[in-house]
């Protein structure tokens, strides 16, 4: 390895074609559209020529790189000559490199590739460190849009000439984007790949690729997962952005929970790439960005026709199709899907349709468009919690249900456009969308504890805790942001200027059910509300030396709230004596019978700013050490709102410090390893209340951390796993904040490789896919602890041409365990008395399920 | 970054990550009840407030459940609700009859939840199986034999309280329709008691002494039901001044009930 002080200030631009493979949201023109280039694995830097450095001379070369199916380099050529010591330089660093192979209808495939080196001249002495003779990518390119927008890359490569046609290596060249920049040690850019072998539920479970996430779910198959990360519950996303394509799906103003976010209209099988960033590190995270951001990159690698059918376990079925026209790149698709499940145990019955396309389109020679339109709709039922002591007397089954109205229904469609392009130094992008979304969602954590007698009602008895919230509305957002770059110092610097515009129009309605009848019999909320969010931000990524790099900037929002509640007055201290408003859930009278209207209108706005930065140091010996810091906000819920009262942000700062490592295990294992710690404190965070059926304002918490996680990929096998713990208290009490669980363990393995026998001459390729989750005791209320949850999920699969055969085990120890804990008081009627006292409840987790699967392909040219 | 130091790092923050708590403890404790202590199982002679002596041969009482609460309202505050607005720490539930004659601790058929917080407040629940808001329920709750006699007569007597449409309180504001809900006819409460803390196997006992029922019982107004023999007895409604006397003595929250703790040995 050569020491810092012997490289010279060597080059680095380079790699248009394999620094957009590397990064996860390239996108890839080819002359055969069905290919995807290969990938970076490994790099390393050339050098500036000593006996050119008195010369002072800017040189640059272009390579054709053959990569064998292998991932190895097999053959360099030198297509534009910068001068024999330039085109030596960059061959002799280009042979060190290693490469994630290409594939050609997804089967590896040796293909051709152009290099394309800058040297530029250094500005001191030879053998001080150099910076430049790193390739473009992702985290030294710093191009990026918003949380993660993918860029143009620098240039399209032309393709480069075959020298045997039947033979030779598929010639590509690329035309897509860089990776935004990369946030130090939180920010976690998932491939997936081979890891979706790996059985997961739904879209939302790939978020368990990322270190500490841990998904629950009491609302039933078509609510949302409630997301732990890192200590935080944010409940169904209300503390973590989340974006589809960086087009936001944080719900503002949903009266379940203002920012919830349901991943359930994505289907999984388009997800290519996930991006989280475990904190608010990034200016370009917006709203509900506390415990950090998710982004799912869309993408259908396999061109041509595909249907899946899978049926297994609790009556589930599934149908999906996927299109991706032959002639267009892997962003042009369209899929959709259909299932229903009868679900295990009682209640738990779900169907739902969903339908994705997106088009991606070349704009000029160096811009794309996009447009993306999707649709979703589901109706299902829930189990909710049992109470623990139900069911160890044998009242209630681990499967069964208290209240089986509890359940939902969500529809949801957007539209949504893009366009990317560059002039000179400067990358635009310009974002738009339209969402429409409605839910529906009955739930009962109480059983009859809440529906008192009030003096000023008609004589009852508890009438039952049911929630029918109804929520909805439209959502019309902008984003745009230009990035500038130049060389100075010796080193690529850029300036990212963008801006964010979002309006919501929310409405929410919330009654309480009747149990005999299921009718309203009170109104507690009834909200409309105009909601606006308008943010600017400067990110700046700053390089001095080849070893020390500055990113970060500000971000500036204000958010606006227009509420109008049409159920302003539900008591008043001193009723008419003479027409009283008995059992009138929203009343029309004030103090001794004075009118009033039923409704009321609040109006505010505040702003809020947020630094954020990121010093890297590295890389040493294939290592980065970065240190974060970040401070983000989430907008309250509309219903907290008070006229002329500054709007009470939940503030969020984030400290995060760590070491990457990226390099190779041999000569074909790529080893990508992070460890990090990390603390973060918010203001008002929010905690579950079983009353309101959902999570409130709550006290200050401090959280303090580590994480840890280790892919190794090779030719026939992906591994996955990461660790997390952390401790999260109350500020004043220093006490465990309850339900957030301290130690998440994560692994996702992958083995994939030809079988050693062929069928009517054509191979056989298997895979064995393993996810293995563990969950430590999560603190409850009341100084208890929770079980352990240690689940295995495994999938078993055989292609053979165009079929594919598979068979997945969901639980496959079959162990009963409890997904989801909580301490409280309720009255299920189980008893004689009713029942006051906070006790063990509990969401059951699904027993053993056993699915097969067929798929077939065709359509796609071989 | 070595790959040991790494580890190291790890297991230190690892270290704190599982340790701590939420505070606080839930627990299970057995409830008891039982007449006062210096009871002896059979018969209980005593004077009554009015000066009436009192040999009571049966006292029985129905206890639908108990429960402590962490806060006793403040006075003068005005509950609309049956159930106290504090967080409800201790609750027994599954109800029993209670001998008040006998001092022994009677031990209800199920064990208790609790949290281990301070409890300031008690209530008992005087009710049947049903719904505490039911109107109708025909559970007795009180029964009472025995004789009094003031010197010069004396007064076989026997009673039977129930807590049902019987009870029901006429609407008087009509803006509060459920101003006098009946379950704030069944509930005792608040009881003020030494300060709480239940503990995991502990003993939450009640003893209930049977004299304050009758200490402003006017036994000379009771209704005579026969003559030969004489029989006299408590009427099951709100009709004269002895029923009137022991309903509310039943129902009120000084005196008559006794919380205490017991340790788990």
């Amino acid at each position: 390895m050569k020491p810092p002080s012997a490289r010279l200030r060597a080059a680095a631009r380079a790699l248009t074609v394999a620094a957009a493979a590397l990064c996860a949201p390239a996108t890839v023109r080819a002359e055969t559209p069905r290919l995807v280039p290969p990938a970076v694995l490994t790099h390393v830097d050339a050098e500036y020529p000593p006996s050119l450095a008195a010369q002072g001379k800017h040189l640059d070369v272009v390579l054709a790189v053959t990569v064998d199916a292998e991932g190895h380099v097999a053959k360099i050529d030198v297509m534009t000559s910068g001068g024999p010591e330039a085109d030596l330089a960059a061959v002799a660093a280009t042979r060190q490199w290693t490469f994630k192979p290409g594939l050609r209808n997804g089967t590896p495939a040796a293909m051709r590739i152009p290099v394309p080196f800058h040297f530029s001249p250094p500005t001191r002495p030879v053998d001080a460190p150099s910076d430049d003779a790193a390739p473009l990518q992702g985290g030294t390119a710093g191009a990026g849009g918003s949380s993660g927008a993918p860029l143009p890359s620098e240039s399209a490569a032309p393709p480069v000439p075959s020298t045997k046609p039947e033979e030779a290596p598929q010639d590509v060249s690329v035309f897509g984007a860089v990776d935004a920049p990369t946030m130090g040690a939180a920010d976690v850019k998932i491939d997936i790949r081979e890891l979706a072998r790996v059985p997961r539920e739904n879209a939302a479970a790939l978020l368990k690729l990322a270190p500490g996430i841990l998904l629950t779910n009491e609302g039933g198959e078509g609510h949302a997962e409630q997301v732990f990360l890192r200590g935080f519950d944010a409940r169904e996303g209300q503390d973590i952005e989340f974006t589809l394509g960086n087009i936001p799906f944080n719900e503002a103003g949903n009266l379940h929970g203002n920012g919830y976010a349901d991943a359930h209209f994505i289907i999984p099988e388009l997800v290519q790439s996930l991006r989280v960033i475990e904190g608010p590190f990034d200016p370009r995270q917006g709203n509900f960005a506390v415990a950090g951001s998710a982004n799912y990159e869309l993408g259908l690698e396999r061109r041509g026709f595909a249907s899946k059918l899978a049926v297994g376990s609790f009556g589930t079925e599934r149908l999906l199709l996927l299109w991706g026209p032959p002639e267009e790149r892997e962003r042009t698709f369209a899929g959709a899907e259909i299932g229903s499940t009868s679900g295990y145990g009682r209640n738990r019955d779900a169907r739902h349709a969903t339908a994705m396309a997106q088009y991606e389109g070349r704009l000029g020679e160096k811009g794309l468009w996009r447009l993306t339109a999707n649709a979703y709709s589901t109706q299902y039922h829930s189990a909710g919690v049992i109470r623990q002591d139900d069911y160890l007397q044998g009242r209630v089954g681990f499967y069964d249900t208290t209240d089986a109205r509890q359940g939902g229904s969500t529809a949801r469609a957007s539209v949504a456009g893009e366009i990317i392009s560059r002039t000179g130094d400067t990358t635009y992008v310009e974002r738009v969308w339209v969402t429409v979304k409605q839910m529906r969602l009955l739930e009962n954590f109480t059983g009859f504890l809440l529906d008192t007698e009030q003096a000023t009602q008609s004589p009852h008895d508890q009438r039952g805790d049911l929630l029918d919230l109804s929520t909805g509305g439209v959502t019309i957002g902008s984003k745009g942001a230009g990035r500038w770059h130049t060389s100075a110092l010796g080193f690529r610097q850029d300036i990212e200027l963008g801006y964010f515009a979002r309006g919501d129009v929310a409405y929410g309605t919330q009654d309480r059910l009747e149990a005999a009848t299921s009718v309203p019999y009170k109104r507690q909320t009834d909200v409309s509300s105009v909601l606006g969010d308008l943010g600017l931000y400067a990110d700046v990524g700053l390089r001095a030396t080849k070893w020390l790099s500055l990113r970060g900037g500000v971000r500036a929002d204000l958010f606006t709230f227009d509420v109008h509640n049409n159920c302003a007055t539900s008591a008043v201290a001193h009723p008419s004596k003479t027409n009283p408003q008995t059992d009138v859930s929203c009343l029309s009278q004030q103090d001794f019978g004075r009118y009033r209207e039923p409704d009321q209108r609040s109006t505010t706005a505040s702003p809020a700013l947020m630094p954020r930065a990121t010093l890297t140091l590295g890389p040493f010996a294939h290592a980065s050490l970065a240190a974060s810091y970040g401070r983000g906000v989430r907008s309250i819920d509309p219903a907290y709102v008070t006229q002329d009262v500054a709007t009470p942000f939940a503030t969020v700062d984030a400290y995060e410090g760590g070491v990457t490592y990226a390099g190779m295990l041999g000569d074909h294992v790529a080893i990508n390893a992070r460890s990090s710690f990390f603390a973060t404190h918010v203001d008002r965070d929010l905690l579950f209340s079983e009353t309101a059926g959902r999570n409130v304002l709550g006290d200050g918490t401090t959280r303090t951390g580590w994480v840890g996680a280790l892919r190794l990929t090779g030719s026939f096998f992906d591994q996955s796993a990461n660790v997390t713990v952390v401790k999260s208290t109350f500020d004043d009490t220093h006490l465990l904040v309850p339900y957030v669980p301290d130690v998440v363990v994560r692994s996702d393995s992958v083995l994939h490789h030809d079988l050693p026998f062929l069928i009517l001459g054509s191979k056989v390729v298997g895979a064995l896919g393993v996810g293995v989750t563990y969950v430590g005791r999560r603190p409850l209320p009341y100084g208890e602890r929770s079980d352990e949850v240690l689940t295995v999920d495994a999938s078993s699969t055989l292609e053979w041409r165009a079929v594919e055969i598979g068979v997945t085990a969901t639980n496959l120890t079959n162990r009963q365990y409890r997904l989801g804990e909580y301490n409280y008081a309720s009255d299920v009627r189980s008893q004689q008395a009713p029942t006051l006292v906070p006790v063990r409840h509990f969401t059951a987790g699904a027993p053993l399920g056993i699915f097969a699967t067929l798929a077939l392909r065709f359509g796609g040219k071989s | 970054m070595s790959r040991g130091a790494i580890i190291w790092a790890a297991l230190l923050a690892s270290a704190p990550a599982c340790v701590g708590t939420t505070g606080g403890e839930r627990v299970t404790f057995t409830a008891a009840a039982a007449g006062p202590a210096d009871v002896s199982g059979h018969a209980l002679s005593f004077t009554s407030g009015r000066g009436f002596h009192v040999v009571l041969t049966r006292a029985t009482l129905h206890i639908g459940a108990l429960y402590l609460n962490q806060s006793l309202p403040v006075s003068g505050a005005q509950s609309t609700d049956c159930v106290l607005p504090g967080t409800y720490v201790a609750e027994e539930t599954s109800g029993r009859d209670i001998d008040l004659l006998d001092a022994t601790p009677q031990i209800f058929p199920d064990y208790g939840d609790a949290t281990a917080t301070l409890a300031l407040a008690g209530e008992v629940w005087l009710k049947g199986p049903g719904s505490v808001s039911s109107p109708s329920d025909a559970t007795p709750i009180l029964i009472v034999e025995g004789q009094a006699d003031d010197g010069n007569a004396s007064w076989p007597f026997a009673g039977q309280i129930t807590i049902g449409k019987n009870r029901l309180r006429p609407v008087s504001d009509p803006s509060q329709p459920s101003a006098h809900p009946i379950c704030k006819e069944r509930i005792v409460s608040p009881i003020a008691l030494s300060p709480i803390r239940p503990t995991a196997g502990g003993t939450l006992l009640v003893r209930v002494d049977p004299r304050q029922l009758f200490v402003n019982v006017d036994f000379a107004s009771l209704k005579q039901f026969s003559t030969d023999p004489p029989r006299y007895g408590f009427v099951d409604a709100d009709a004269d001044q002895p029923s009137i006397s022991l309903y509310q003595a039943l129902r009120a929250a000084g005196g008559l009930y006794a919380f205490s703790w017991l340790e788990a040995p």
